[in-house]
């Protein structure tokens, strides 16, 4: 603030040299003498220096910048008219004035705290601008710090209910499902022995077919909602969620792996030293590739490398498919994204991949992680 | 043989714990519910295969295995899992990985497969869950695509712990012709028998790591 006060008051300062320097010119008939000239203009500005300070003494002494609002205005007046009824005194003593030329020394008068007013208002209103800004923007960091803690308790809550219900999905529902095919084993072995005769051909057709759409529904479609959920392994690293998403690939499709030996230190071999949300991401940018190669790429063969460099975990997914030439950003890659820059991290989709077709590149800082 | 046994739930787990009491030649040692207790009640040189659940409530049985291993050298680890999980055993730490078998607890494992895998890591060697070795497809463009549907069999019945006695019997043919095809797929993989890793071990590995399972 105090910054701001001297800033205004010096470019008044500044800003007034040629005036005061024209006025020495003309004054006293002395037009032509160089030396005069410069003498009495360094003698005036002096005086203006003078009166800077004892203006800013009277800032001070009126605590100005510790007021806000009506509070204000008698110190500016203070300040004003002060440093004016100074500034005569003072300008007679440098021998600028002399005592007959009252009208001059009104006129000064006047025209100081006009220009006092003024400048001393424009910097308080500066320094109240500054002031809301810096109080606004507080207030808005405030409430984004409390909008991204809501948002991380409300992802983790997301996540234990995630992996509940994809327990759930493979535990109880798979174990039922189970038992009532065991069930109906049972019931259809009892049924053909006791009624062989009534039984059909087609009957039992029926029966083998019901069979294997339970089968299918408790190992293909459960399971698979269930990974949906919540990824499988998650609980044992990100380089075991991401073996078992990668091993899920069709045989017909190579594929390459490489992990570096950090990475492996600190989410291999059943260690988790990232957060949840973190290893969880890290599996949802290689789905999400995995997802964009299969889908959007018809890719043949993909290679996968993780690698932590600097507390940057960097995931690169290249594939040999068609290229960013079909599909530029999909909404999948967007929604991830934004997700991910929420840690500081990004994904992006180039035709950069070393196998032909496109390659998803995707970072997240893990910060200094010890194994 | 003396066995740990590390499962969270308890009606698994007293299962477990009874089935393998009822084996002739086998004496279980040491049983904990959660990784911590584990590693408090399994000190070196007094079990000869660890028994351990993957999900643990308190951890994972890999993390523990790996660092019951490093205590305890000679440890066999079988580890047993719900979901199909093999894919741990690929980035084990460096000579470590003999001795580690894998089982699935949804698949048809029964009591004879869990005493071959443990008598089998007791003894160094590596057992895969034979329903998940079936399941299994060579992956295109791999080492492992590149055998012979004869070579491929020999492999799946190695990953499934079978000796080249019990693969001839399997297969019909004779156990010279076994250590043929073998020979052949380690020159195949690249996997000339050499002092520091045992050829068995690093093809299931291979097998693992370059197949898809649906």
């Amino acid at each position: 603030m105090l910054t701001t006060m001297v800033v205004v008051f010096s470019i008044y300062g500044i800003a007034t040299v040629p005036q005061i320097a024209t006025q020495a010119a003309f004054s006293e008939g002395r037009g032509g003498d160089i030396a005069y000239i410069v003498a009495d203009t360094g003698l005036r500005i002096t005086a203006n220096i003078i009166l800077l300070l004892v203006a800013l003494a009277l800032v001070f002494l009126t605590r100005t910048l510790e007021h806000r609002g009506a509070r204000l205005i008698p110190d500016l007046v203070v300040v004003s008219v002060g440093s004016a009824v100074l500034r005569s005194p003072l300008q007679v003593a440098i021998g600028n004035y002399t005592f007959a030329d009252t009208s001059k020394v009104l006129v000064e008068t006047a025209t100081v705290i006009l220009v006092a007013v003024v400048t001393a208002g424009a910097g308080l209103y500066h320094v109240s601008v500054r002031r809301r800004v810096r109080e606004h923007e507080r207030a808005f960091a405030r409430q984004a710090l409390r909008a991204s803690a809501a948002l991380d308790a409300l992802a983790t809550e997301e996540l234990r209910v995630r992996r509940d219900v994809a327990e759930g999905l493979h535990g109880t529902v798979q174990q039922s499902l189970m038992m009532l095919g065991l069930r109906i084993d049972f019931r259809a072995a009892d049924v053909l022995a006791r009624n062989k005769a009534h039984i059909t051909e087609e009957d039992l057709q029926d029966l083998v077919e019901i069979r294997a759409d339970l089968d299918r529904i408790r190992e293909i479609d459960v399971r698979t909602m269930s990974q949906l959920l919540y990824p499988v392994g998650l609980e044992l690293g990100a380089v075991a969620a991401v073996r078992l998403l990668m091993q899920r690939l069709p045989a017909t499709i190579a594929s390459s792996m490489t992990f570096d030996d950090e990475v492996i230190a600190i989410e291999g071999n059943g260690s988790t030293n990232l957060t949840l949300e973190r290893r969880l991401l890290i599996v949802r940018i290689v789905e999400e590739a995995l997802t964009n190669a299969l889908r959007h790429g018809r890719a043949s063969s993909v290679a996968l490398a993780l690698t932590i460099d600097s507390g940057v975990l960097t995931v690169v997914f290249d594939d040999d498919g068609f290229g960013i030439g079909a599909v530029v950003t999909t909404s999948g890659i967007a929604r991830l994204d934004a997700r991910l820059r929420d840690f500081g991290g990004s994904i992006t989709l180039s035709a950069d991949s070393a196998l032909g077709g496109t390659r998803v590149l995707a970072s997240i800082p893990v910060g200094e992680v010890a194994p | 043989m003396r066995v740990a046994v590390v499962e969270d739930q308890p009606l698994y787990r007293d299962m477990l714990v009874g089935m393998l009491t009822a084996e002739p030649g086998v004496e279980v040692v040491a049983v904990a519910a959660g990784a911590r207790e584990a590693r408090e009640l399994i000190t070196p040189n007094i079990v000869d295969v660890a028994l351990l659940d993957v999900e643990l409530g308190d951890g994972n049985g890999v993390g523990l295995g790996v660092s019951l291993r490093s205590r305890d050298p000679k440890l066999g680890i079988v580890l047993l899992s719900s979901h199909d999980v093999m894919t741990l055993l690929l980035d084990l730490p460096v000579g470590m990985s003999a001795g580690w078998s894998y089982l699935s607890k949804t698949s048809s494992t029964t009591m004879a497969t869990l005493m071959h895998a443990l008598r089998e890591s007791a003894a160094g060697g590596t057992v895969l869950d034979p329903g998940l070795v079936d399941r299994a497809r060579p992956r295109a463009g791999s080492a492992i695509a590149g055998l012979s549907a004869r070579q491929y069999q020999v492999v799946q019945l190695v990953a499934q712990g079978l000796t080249n006695a019990a693969i001839a019997e399997r297969l019909e043919i004779s156990p010279r012709s076994v250590e043929n095809h073998l020979n052949s797929v380690y020159g195949a993989l690249d996997l000339e028998p050499n002092g520091a890793r045992n050829p068995r071990v690093a093809t299931v590995l291979q097998f693992i790591e370059e197949s898809a399972r649906v």
